[in-house]
């Protein structure tokens, strides 16, 4: 039987579907396809179901490494203490 | 023949092992995304103390290890060496099998090994307090009985959906005296804000990492802590290949593979850095990253590389396996890029010096299985990848007819992770692609849950 389930590499532990296409500002998460794509048609859903605007904001932008977001997260607080 | 291969307490390495002072081309400083600039050690001070920026930088080839922290790592460490002779006889093959038990840890992996040094490191800046986040709880119940060990205060910002579904990893956390709350939580700026977008947020890493920065740089005598991919951490990980190498010292053997999962690098790293410094200087042997295929940051094999990342030092991917033509461009841009692995593993990677592999979901559960059907421990999920390498490779001997010394790290216990273990015997996990018509069924599923 098919189920919604899979075991999250980034999180360590099993999440549905669902976590999957919303944890992203409600958008889905940017390894979905890698993960998914043994499983179902993943690119037809996201095709059918998210704009082209929506999956550039996804998957577009290169992801930042740790370093870099912790920087930019610092760099972030220093203008909100301002 | 020995099956368990113990390190006296008085043996235990007294130095870590840097490899930035022996890797044939260095890891490029990080950039600041907003300024393109490098990011400089003061950048760091607010997050980190200093103490662990200079070692962050460090070019130094031996980092002595404080007898504070050897004093904690005396706990649980030296951990044993064994030979898996169960699973060599299983396999039926001529190679002989080590692996580094990290499981027996106080938290139950190897994650310990940085979190001690970092909450001493802390200490000793003049630190009370520390935040972190945590996906699944496995870094920040390491963390919470480092800081426990050390009278440090901790806050741990757990992604909600984990928080809600693992209470064993937070009650870990607060046995230890920390506190665990999850993420979106109340307690931020950045917590708050998907907080009023949706009130029941499952949370993610990057929320949670962003909660604990802000609270770090927000609160008095506060630091951050982060339990993987920096390069501090994978010199504190150091320990665990540097004790292999007396253990296996002392049986005369000297391992042909050395094999890590790799996730953000620092249990792999741990195992492999002071095998690597061998083979830069000679050594024939072959050192294996084995990560999941489902967001895999260094394979190659059937996809090609590309680098996001202006300082070019984290190889990241192009799904080209899916089809240019089926893919539309902003997927086939990025799709199945990840960007987690940590810098010095990859540009290893890049010089040749690491291979790497990937491994589905699937293959290594069944590993998994196999090395608790025969050796009797569970793994943790991660580790299950470096199972997986290692019976392949084991497998391989037997091809070829070769003894080859295979030495593995097994960084931690799956019993907290049952849950995914009972996914896989009950055949939640198979590799399945739906007909159509079920495709139409899962989506009329979906629609129940919210969009965008």
């Amino acid at each position: 039987m098919f189920s919604l389930e899979i075991y999250c590499p980034q999180l360590g532990m099993l999440v549905e579907f669902s976590y999957c296409i919303s944890m992203n500002e409600n958008l889905p998460c940017r390894i979905i396809v890698g993960c998914w794509r043994n499983r179902m048609d993943i690119i037809k859903y996201l095709k059918e179901n998210y704009t082209d605007e929506d999956l550039k904001k996804i998957f577009e932008s290169p992801p930042k490494n740790r370093l870099q977001r912790i920087v930019e997260t610092i760099e972030k607080e220093k203008k909100t203490e301002e | 023949m020995k099956r368990r291969i113990d390190l006296n307490e008085k043996d235990i390495p007294k130095q870590w092992y840097n490899i930035q002072a022996d890797m044939p081309k260095p890891v490029p400083p990080p950039l600041n995304p907003a300024t393109g600039q490098p990011i400089t050690p003061d950048m760091l001070a607010p997050v980190f103390p200093m103490n662990l920026i200079e070692q962050e930088v460090s070019t130094e080839r031996w980092i002595n290890i404080p007898d504070e922290v050897l004093e904690k790592y005396l706990i649980w460490r030296p951990t044993p060496l064994y030979r898996a002779t169960f699973l060599e006889k299983y396999l039926g093959t001529p190679a002989r099998i080590y692996f580094k038990n990290e499981g027996v840890s106080p938290a139950g992996s190897h994650k310990p090994n940085t979190a001690v040094a970092q909450a001493y490191y802390n200490k000793i800046f003049g630190i009370k307090r520390i935040a972190t986040e945590t996906g699944a709880g496995q870094w920040g119940s390491a963390l919470a009985f480092a800081c426990n060990q050390f009278g440090l205060e901790l806050k741990v910002y757990m992604v909600r959906i984990s928080f809600n579904q693992k209470p064993y990893r937070k009650l870990m956390m607060e046995t230890w005296g920390a506190k665990c709350v999850p993420s979106p939580s109340p307690d931020t700026n950045a917590g708050r804000k998907f907080l009023a977008q949706n009130p029941e947020h499952p949370g993610s890493l990057g929320i949670a990492i962003s909660e604990a920065i802000e609270d770090a740089v927000t609160t008095k005598d506060s630091r951050y802590s982060l339990g993987s991919v920096l390069n501090h951490v994978l010199l504190h990980q150091t320990i665990i290949g540097l004790e292999a190498q007396k253990q296996l010292e002392a049986i005369g053997e000297y391992p042909d593979i050395v094999i890590g999962c790799a996730g953000g690098g620092s249990n792999f790293a741990g195992i492999a850095l002071p095998f690597i410094r061998d083979k830069i200087h000679g050594k024939n042997i072959h050192v294996i990253a084995a990560e999941p295929s489902s967001c895999p940051s260094m394979t190659k094999g059937t996809y090609n590389y590309d680098f996001g990342d202006t300082a070019e030092t984290t190889p990241l991917l192009a799904m080209h396996t899916l089809g240019h033509n089926f893919v539309p461009a902003p997927i086939h841009a990025g799709g199945l890029r990840y960007h987690g692995m940590a810098p010095i593993v990859s540009r290893l990677v890049m010089d040749k010096l690491i291979e790497p592999r990937a491994y589905s979901q699937l293959e290594t559960f069944a590993a998994g299985v196999t090395f608790a059907r025969t050796e009797g421990f569970i793994p943790a999920p991660e580790t299950n990848h470096a199972i997986a390498c290692t019976i392949e490779e084991a497998k391989k001997a037997k091809e070829e007819g070769k003894e080859k010394v295979i030495l593995m790290n097994w960084s931690g216990h799956g019993i907290i992770d049952l849950a995914a273990y009972d996914a896989y015997l009950s055949g939640k996990l198979d590799d399945y692609v739906l007909p159509d018509n079920e495709i139409q069924g899962l989506l009329k599923e979906l629609e129940k849950y919210p969009r965008p």
